[in-house]
């Protein structure tokens, strides 16, 4: 086991493709001013894993950027953030199929089922409620079959039908660990544990993390499966630990209040009004500027709770936020993923020794 | 606005037919789809061959069993400079507002590169493998909505509510534009619904590959319906080229292709798979392709330079014939009815000599077309002084 180490590909770059940009200059915030195959290229050659392009950042579509982003780069994976609801899941998994080929495997895609801030009506996706989730789940099904399916195959159900389905083109390597979803209602983790390989966490305390992990591996087993973890999440680094509170305090007052708000209900995450939980883990920076709450810290401070959560199962972790633009910041981020591989190291060959 | 040549982008590799050379240039019309291997390295190639022999543009044709647009488009536009892509785009299976968010941001990334053209899907067992179920009289219906919506995302200044038959949306608008929307949308259709549709929402028009005086009236049909909203477009034919260095040996090139396709579809393997696939090849159920049916039912040579042999046979339109003089003069013919936008389809360049023919095409038909717009300019010009002389 290793762990896969995940940059965020929304950047300045992102924002300039639009022409609104201007309207919202606090989106520019992280990134620099890079286009898309600069970010991807910096992030690969700072040592990344892989990368996501998330979508909301100025209405830009997350799979043309991914693919973009495929074309820039040699060895990074980039994750598509997909919209379920919006496509038809034979179209998107064969466009998804495509960049895998085209890019020797390194396309991944997380399927997201939950509607964000109007935008499914103004794209005329007019389900909801309970039947967003019951969508949810027979487009994941069509999604798979058509990137596992060797023969044609037809669907009828509540929602979709296909007949003759087949597609020609398939992930390099098979569908298996290519697959994230999330979200936390029921239907929800029923739908990661059926089709998707990988379940994706938000970035909260490292108990709620563990419940999660329980629940959903708990319904992957039901099905006969399991799941990997990714944790989602930004970081906040600085020499020392209080310089890190300093920057993480100055940088949420900056950020000024959320523009966006994808910050999903913060009972949910078992996160409590303070700024802070857990010490290391400051929940300010989301709740003002719509981001996913940060690790604040030295390197070795927040790579140890990212292998914290390790431990608990966690092996991919998003490491957002991160502004490598200046020498220090690039220091630092170079310190951290050392670190982090570092104990990730140890506690396989511990886990082996034992 | 000069003449543009378009080339046609593949994903794959085409599969050859035996060694020798008629077997080679026969194998791109006897091409036939199925899971071959998709390739970064041969869509970058390729793209950057068609720029490096002087097309203007590439088209990226799809249907359900296809890679994916967008993903072979940005392989392609990543790879060049100054080629544009075209990117077909299967109306129906994607919300429209996501669809022009994803082409204004593959035109945005490249630079203003990227172009789309809208087409129905040519079957029905097409779509149902999509999932869509629609009658063709409802996909035409639900084209429309469709068409209107996806400009409309690309260039409303404020949000926008919308409800149609098949679509509703609320609040709708994209940060995300294309550089200049001018230019960027075909379409084709000869039926009413089809002239309707692009008279409304494209900027270019496929005509069908007919014979001259068909396409004539053609253009005369979509020009007065443009008229009607205010509108020009410009008119795009889609064909292919077979050339030799003089005439008669590209008629007997052209016979001879005939004879090498029969060939290779008459192996027993390519049968059973032409069997299997005969609903997407040769019977697209558009208007346009009934057209072309029917004239290569009626003849297979039509005024020495239009040949209909191919298609029947393949699937593929019409081809236009001869060597580069006389086929740059009837790709001409086509420019000075007001096709601006040409395909030249079909070129495998297997050695020295098919470049040398190319580059003598290409350059016939840009010189031939430079001089058809500075006689334009020249009678516009007359006709301006007359006007204020009297």
């Amino acid at each position: 086991v290793s762990i896969d180490l995940r940059a965020v590909l929304t950047s300045r770059s992102l924002a300039a493709l639009a022409d609104g940009a201007d309207r919202d200059p606090e989106r520019l915030h992280w990134g620099g001013d890079l286009s898309v195959a600069q970010v991807v290229r910096a992030q690969e050659a700072w040592g990344f894993d892989s990368t996501v392009a998330a979508p909301p950042l100025a209405s830009t579509d997350p799979a043309v950027v991914a693919s973009w982003a495929l074309t820039a780069a040699r060895r990074i994976g980039v994750v598509a953030v997909h919209r379920i609801g919006i496509q038809q899941p034979t179209q998107a998994a064969r466009a998804f199929a495509t960049r895998s080929e085209l890019s020797d495997g390194r396309a991944k895609i997380l399927l997201l089922s939950d509607g964000a801030n109007g935008r499914d009506v103004a794209d005329g996706d007019g389900i909801t409620g309970e039947a967003r989730g019951r969508r949810a789940l027979e487009y994941a099904e069509i999604f798979r079959r058509e990137l596992d399916s060797e023969e044609p195959f037809d669907f009828a159900g509540e929602f979709y039908q296909v007949r003759g389905a087949f597609s020609g083109i398939k992930p390099v390597g098979g569908v298996a660990g290519t697959i994230a979803a999330g979200g936390r209602t029921e239907q929800e983790i029923e739908l990661a544990a059926r089709f998707a390989d990988v379940y994706a966490l938000p970035a909260t305390t490292l108990e709620r993390t563990g419940e999660l992990i329980e629940a959903a591996q708990r319904a992957a087993l039901r099905a006969g499966r399991r799941l990997e973890f990714w944790r989602a999440g930004n970081v906040v680094l600085a020499e020392t630990d209080s310089a890190a509170r300093q920057r993480a305090e100055r940088l949420a007052a900056l950020a000024g209040p959320a523009a966006d708000a994808d910050v999903p209900g913060e009972a949910d995450l078992g996160l409590s009004s303070d700024d802070w939980a857990d010490d290391v883990l400051f929940q300010a920076i989301g709740r003002t500027a719509g981001r996913a709450a940060a690790l604040v810290g030295s390197p070795a401070t927040v790579a140890a709770r990212i292998a914290a959560h390790y431990e608990q199962g966690v092996t991919i972790a998003t490491i957002g936020g991160i502004d490598g633009s200046s020498a220090e910041q690039r220091r630092l981020l170079d310190a951290l993923l050392a670190e982090i591989r570092y104990r990730v190291a140890e506690l396989d060959l511990g886990a082996s020794a034992a | 606005m000069p003449i543009e040549l378009r080339g046609r982008i593949s994903a794959t590799q085409a599969n050859v037919y035996g060694g020798d050379e008629i077997s080679r240039r026969a194998s791109f019309y006897a091409t036939l789809p199925g899971p071959r291997a998709i390739s970064a390295a041969f869509i970058r190639r390729n793209a950057r061959d068609l720029e490096e022999q002087g097309f203007d543009s590439a088209l990226y044709p799809v249907n359900s069993r296809s890679a994916d647009v967008w993903s072979v488009a940005a392989e392609a536009l990543s790879a060049t400079t100054t080629l544009h892509s075209i990117s077909a785009h299967r109306v129906g299976l994607q919300s429209p507002t996501v669809a022009a968010r994803a082409f204004a941001t593959l035109d945005r990334l490249s630079g203003g590169r990227a172009r789309v053209h809208l087409i129905l899907g040519s079957t029905g067992a097409d779509q149902e493998r999509d999932g869509d179920l629609l009658s063709k009289a409802d996909r035409y219906r639900r084209a429309l909505e469709y068409a209107h919506l996806f400009r409309l995302e690309l260039s409303s200044p404020e949000p926008f509510d919308f409800d149609g038959e098949f679509y509703h949306v609320r609040g709708a608008r994209s940060d995300v534009r294309p550089l200049d929307l001018a230019g960027r949308i075909s379409y084709a259709g000869v039926s009413d619904e089809g002239v309707e549709l692009a008279a409304r929402y494209a900027d270019v028009y496929a005509v069908a590959p007919e014979p001259l005086r068909e396409t004539a009236e053609l253009i005369g049909r979509v020009r007065d319906k443009a008229a009607g909203y205010g509108r020009t477009l410009r008119y795009w034919r889609d064909a292919n080229l077979i050339l030799a260095a003089e005439d008669d040996k590209a008629r007997d090139l052209a016979e001879r292709l005939v004879q090498e396709v029969r060939r290779i579809h008459e192996s027993e393997e390519i049968t059973r798979i032409r069997q299997s696939i005969a609903s997407d090849y040769r019977e697209g159920d558009s208007k346009g392709k009934e057209r072309v049916r029917e004239l290569s039912a009626r003849e297979s040579w039509y005024d020495k330079t239009f040949f209909t042999g191919l298609t029947a046979l393949t699937g593929h339109g019409p081809s236009i014939v001869g060597s580069p003089a006389t086929a740059a003069e009837a790709y001409l013919e086509y420019y000075r009815i007001g096709v601006a936008i040409n395909t030249v389809g079909g070129l495998p360049i297997l050695g020295p000599e098919d470049r040398e023919l190319q580059d003598e095409f290409f350059r016939l038909v840009r010189s031939g077309a430079a001089q058809i717009d500075a006689e334009r300019a020249e009678a516009d010009l007359s006709r301006r002084l007359a006007v204020s002389a009297a």
